[in-house]
């Protein structure tokens, strides 16, 4: 059978895009578009009233070349794990499952430790932590040495941790129409993060606090940091960079969609926000959410102005084009779950004397909502006395 | 008979020892959960179900179109704060927040936002309130906040943020540290520390005596304020 050019053309047409479609799995225009491993959430809540008119009054950042998409691991939490902890922190005392953490907890020491990420938390004279100190707090420099000798001796801080500044438990007076006189310095708080190719990682995950406390000394300590693993893919403006490459949203498309999203934290009521800075970082989450992944985000900061004032905000976005944008999360529609018409009124309060008799009530089990669970949530009952 | 007499009294004396639980504190939710992540939903029940674990009596617990501003509104001003917000010891709300209030996605009985001049607590039961919000508590209102809403009545104190904040599950861990013992202030700081990130401003306004307060049976609780007692701001930018 003689088989002419055009055919000899079709075929090898043919040939050239099934290795593509095999060879460079889920591209489209070059960008991977396989998002299934893209797992890392940001907190996005839909705002009341806040789509404002943006301003950008900030310069826009470069775009680096890549910036990579890194897998995250945390250890597989058990009471016998948080007693190692506690032996190597000289606490003793037995270790309860309080349904999202172990707790241990002295008259003087209380440890938990978060089963989704293992999250720390040590905190020495609990009952009366962030009160009032007899003793003045030293100067930063001070509070600096004792959070850093603390650190080390307990190994808080993983591989690369650096200080990155000192936070203070201010007090301050209130007068008949506002602040009065200066704050004071009631407890100090010494920060210590860490970056990932140069960016810093945003969220309350990637935070180690040392707690200082009464004349400087140590009161105990936070700790939110998952290990950070191998580099599983690259994210660029410019496709075919590793085997994924997701794509990466340019600053003017992230002002852009910012403003057609509005802002997302617990904000209400601004009719205007200027946003005075814009930069790319990582982002790792709260101790008690699971994460496997972390990826490249915007970070947009500013004021919002509104009928009450000159409010601060930072807004978060992904920066990856996948994933940019999007609306929060939906959930069921849950409006109308409770019918208050046909349940009881409670009965109208009334002082009581609570000291009298709370103390003989006993601990009951905790049950607790599945975290960021994709179910049905449940109705809300309404308990008549 | 006369022989059962005795083991029958101290029985009955036991039974009764055994099933009285005392008049237990109340504590009260609202939330909003409305268009977002449901974690609000998961830091309002997870909050009421640490507290139930705790001893306590749920005086309401209301979400989105079930939450109205009435409940959080004094009844000098129309709302009927009587038999909820101000009814309870304790009062948590979780949802959106700017200087002069707090916002509700259900404006069915009033309207959305229950505001500083809204608000009168503490002149019949609460004690605690808490707005896991934006910016409640930022310069602006302060001293309407401490005076007019709380001081003035008898609340205790108020905690919420200075500038915006996140949506977290709050509630779990602020109710678990006050049900462990920490003090009301110091519960709200250090969920504060561990849930939000850097940059975030938390707030909680007191007097110096009632800014000591334990929830009820796990600590001190100083007596009521007094109407003209000085208010204090903490405030802790993580």
């Amino acid at each position: 059978m003689k088989i002419n050019n055009f055919t000899y053309l079709l075929v090898s047409l043919a040939m050239v895009i099934g290795a593509y479609a095999v060879i460079i799995p889920h591209q489209d225009s070059g960008f991977c578009t396989d998002d299934s491993i893209l797992t890392m959430k940001l907190p996005q809540k839909e705002g009341f009233g806040t789509t404002p008119n943006f301003v950008l009054e900030a310069r826009l950042p470069e775009v680096p070349d890549t910036l990579g998409i890194y897998a995250l691991s945390s250890p597989a939490v058990t009471r016998g794990y948080v007693q190692e902890i506690a032996s190597a922190r000289g606490t003793k005392g037995e270790v309860q499952d309080q349904g999202s953490t172990y707790v241990l907890s002295t008259d003087r020491e209380f440890l938990s430790v978060e089963t989704a990420s293992g999250a720390e938390t040590l905190v020495l004279d609990y009952k009366n932590a962030y009160g009032a100190p007899v003793k003045e707090l030293p100067n930063e420099v001070v509070l600096k040495r004792n959070a850093d000798a603390y650190a080390n001796q307990n190994n808080l801080l993983a591989k690369g941790y650096r200080y990155s500044g000192m936070s203070y438990l201010t007090r301050q007076l209130i007068g008949e129409n506002g602040l009065q006189g200066q704050a004071e310095n009631m407890m100090g708080i010494a920060k210590y993060s860490r970056s990932l190719e140069g960016l810093p990682v945003e969220g309350a995950g990637s935070s180690i606090n040392v707690l200082l406390g009464e004349g400087g000394q140590v009161q105990g300590y936070t700790k939110v940091s998952r290990n950070v693993g191998e580099r599983i893919a690259v994210a660029s403006t410019v496709p075919g960079k590793a085997d994924r490459t997701y794509e990466l949203l340019n600053p003017e498309e992230a002002f852009k969609l910012l403003q057609e999203r509005g802002l997302t934290t617990e904000i209400a009521d601004v009719e205007e926000a200027v946003v005075t800075g814009v930069r790319f970082a990582y982002y790792e989450t709260v101790g008690d959410e699971k994460q496997e992944v972390t990826e490249p985000i915007y970070v947009f900061s500013g004021y919002a102005l509104g009928p009450d004032e000159r409010v601060e905000f930072q807004e978060y976005m992904y920066a990856l084009s996948a994933k940019a944008g999007s609306a929060p999360h939906q959930q069921p529609d849950r409006s109308r779950a409770v019918d208050r018409n046909k349940v009881s009124e409670p009965e109208k309060g009334t002082k009581d004397a609570e000291s009298r008799t709370i103390s003989v009530v006993p601990l009951k089990e905790v049950v607790l909502t599945p975290r960021l669970g994709t179910g049905p949530l449940k109705e809300v009952a309404f308990s008549p006395r | 008979m006369i022989v059962l007499r005795r083991p029958l009294l101290v029985s009955c004396i036991l039974i009764v020892c055994l099933m009285w639980t005392g008049d237990a504190a109340e504590y009260g939710v609202s939330y909003d959960s409305t268009g977002g992540l449901g974690i609000n939903y998961n830091s309002a029940t997870d909050f009421a179900s640490r507290m139930d674990s705790c001893g306590w009596y749920r005086q309401f617990l209301w979400g989105n179109n079930a939450a109205f501003e009435k409940d959080w509104k004094d009844v000098t001003k129309g709302g009927w704060d009587d038999r909820y917000a101000d009814a309870a010891d304790l009062a948590f709300f979780e949802g959106h927040g700017s200087p002069s209030g707090i916002y509700f996605p259900n404006d069915c009985c009033d309207d959305s936002k229950c505001s500083k001049d809204d608000a009168r607590w503490g002149d019949l039961d609460m004690e605690w309130v808490a707005a896991h919000s934006c910016s409640v508590l930022a310069d602006a209102n302060l001293a309407a906040w401490a005076y007019t809403v709380c001081g003035n009545n008898g609340a205790h104190m108020m905690c919420s943020h200075k500038t915006t904040c996140y949506a977290r599950n709050a509630g779990d861990r602020w109710a678990q540290l006050m049900c462990s013992g920490w003090s009301v202030k110091g519960a709200w700081f250090q969920q504060h520390i561990e849930k939000q990130p850097s940059g975030v401003t938390a707030r909680v306004i007191a007097t110096q005596a009632t800014a000591g307060d334990h929830i009820w049976g796990k600590g001190s609780v100083a007596s009521d304020p007094n109407p003209g007692d000085t208010w204090w701001v903490w405030t802790l930018t993580k």
